[in-house]
């Protein structure tokens, strides 16, 4: 990510919310979280712990609320299995529709073509509102297919 | 009456002037070459009036454009171009002209912000030729790491195409004025005689197919499908067959990153080197059977560790977690009579376990 006027960073993090009915996605929100350094990779799902985000919405207000106490308390808030209390909803989700979300979202995320590319000079220097561009593509490429599917 | 017959005459004279000074475009010759050359006939050069004449006074840097994310329009494209109303108001041309002569790109491409392919030899030609060097659109492709004509590597400049209009000149000075570079250029050439060969003959044969493929309206399909391959083979998994220098100079500011394993496979193509598209090609051309094993073993003396099998490919592709799936969905999208999934000889214990 680049903001005018400050250091570029990589960290965000991106919380879907999901009909996992349809398995439509009907909202998201970006967050730009310095604190979560521990993390380079600009990725919406982190690979070694694919459902995290699933984990993130399920339990958002937990999540925040850890996240502040930490804060608070100086300590820097670890991701994993502790945080999240309910690991054993996500286990019920069927995997093999996860896993083709998370490849749809990838692809369309990253899957750009020369001529969509050149509105950026630097890969690692993503403006924002070329990120919003980008997830907004991804979002509704998934939504698109997983129409497509239900029909 | 003699006067303004003469004035008449006279200015007959200068259209006609005009028309015979626009220079001609040569074959393959890219919009933004073309249009430095007939730039620099004019006494008051166009493109640097426009560059350089903001409204506010002041010169904006590509690299503060850049950053703040304005679009960067593709000088060797017609559309969106910047410098074309100019160009047609200047030179008298009309648009149907410009669109027969230059129709656009056919292939996927190398972004413009990391273009800078050339051939030394193509340069030298040209500008013995007509005294100014010209760059080719066959440069600009991803899957033509190769000079068609000569049939050698092409090159890295160190000068960007997007940072400069006149880039084929600076690109031909660069290499030109730096002995070390030229130095290096050649060795780099020299040093992979049979895998270059081998990476040539792919290349046409792609080049054969694509044509096929176009009569049909699948020549896109099949470039994809290629692409697809080549991406798989840039992957960190097949890193070790690589020469170190494939690795140097990567585009952009930063070398291969590690996106991850959608990052890495769909965008570190856009700005690896030539040398490093070069031997995608020739393992891609391995996982397609266009190279045989023995003709791959026989450039092992270019690089030990260089996977001379199918199955050796497969295998390291495998150890990556995720990898083949992605390959394969990938490869289902582009299918085609002319390349498919069931062409390519994928070991049957990876066919069994992906259901490919």
């Amino acid at each position: 990510m680049h903001l005018p006027g400050s250091n570029s960073f990589y960290n965000f993090s991106v919380v879907l919310h999901v009909n996992v009915v349809s398995w439509g996605i009907l909202a998201y929100t970006l967050r730009l979280d310095d604190e979560l350094g521990a993390v380079h990779k600009p990725a919406l799902i982190d690979e070694s712990h694919p459902y995290r985000f699933w984990l993130w919405q399920a339990e958002r207000q937990t999540f925040y609320a850890s996240t502040e106490l930490s804060n608070v308390s100086g300590h820097v808030p670890r991701l994993d299995y502790d945080s999240f209390a309910p690991f054993r909803v996500i286990r019920k989700l069927p995997r093999a529709k996860l896993d083709s979300l998370a490849h749809l979202l990838m692809k369309a995320f990253y899957d750009l073509d020369a001529s969509q590319l050149c509105c950026m000079y630097n890969p690692i220097k993503i403006p924002t509102n070329l990120l919003f561009k980008r997830l907004d593509r991804a979002i509704n490429y998934a939504n698109e297919v997983a129409l497509r599917s239900a029909k | 009456m003699i006067k303004r017959t003469a004035g008449l005459w006279l200015r007959v004279a200068i259209v006609k002037l005009k028309k015979y000074i626009i220079a001609q475009p040569l074959a393959d010759e890219t919009l933004s070459s073309w249009m430095w050359r007939v730039n620099s006939t004019t006494p008051r050069p166009v493109l640097s009036h426009i560059r350089f004449s903001s409204p506010d006074g002041e010169i904006v840097t590509r690299d503060t454009l850049g950053i703040q994310g304005e679009r960067f329009a593709d000088r060797d494209l017609l559309v969106g171009n910047t410098f074309m109303e100019a160009i047609m108001q200047t030179f008298d041309i009309s648009e149907p002209w410009l669109r027969k002569h230059f129709p656009g790109f056919t292939q996927p491409t190398v972004p413009c912000q990391f273009r800078r392919a050339f051939c030394s030899q193509c340069f030298m030609e040209s500008y013995q030729q007509i005294g100014i060097p010209v760059s080719k659109v066959q440069w600009c492709y991803l899957t033509k790491p190769l000079c068609e004509l000569h049939g050698v590597p092409l090159h890295d400049s160190s000068i960007m195409f997007i940072a400069h209009d006149d880039y084929t000149v600076q690109a031909l000075v660069a290499y030109w004025d730096d002995p070390n570079f030229k130095k290096n250029c050649d060795l780099i050439r020299d040093a992979g005689r049979m895998k270059n060969a081998l990476a040539l003959k792919a290349q046409r044969r792609l080049h054969n197919v694509t044509k096929r493929a176009s009569r049909s309206g699948e020549s896109f399909k099949v470039q994809m499908f290629t692409l697809t391959l080549m991406r798989a083979m840039l992957m960190p998994a097949l890193h070790h067959a690589y020469p170190k220098i494939a690795f140097d100079y990567w585009g952009g500011t930063h070398p291969y990153t590690k996106l991850g394993i959608y990052g890495d496979f769909y965008q570190e193509i856009y700005r690896s080197t030539c040398l490093a598209r070069l031997y995608a090609l020739y393992y891609s051309a391995i996982a397609l059977g266009w190279v045989s094993t023995k003709q791959a073993h026989s450039t092992l003396h270019e690089g030990y560790f260089s996977p001379t099998s199918v199955d050796q490919i497969w295998s390291r592709l495998d150890k990556s977690p995720g990898l083949v799936r992605l390959i394969l969905s990938e490869l289902k999208l582009y299918e085609t009579s002319f390349l498919s999934i069931a062409g390519l000889e994928i070991p049957s214990r990876i066919r069994d376990r992906y259901d490919a």
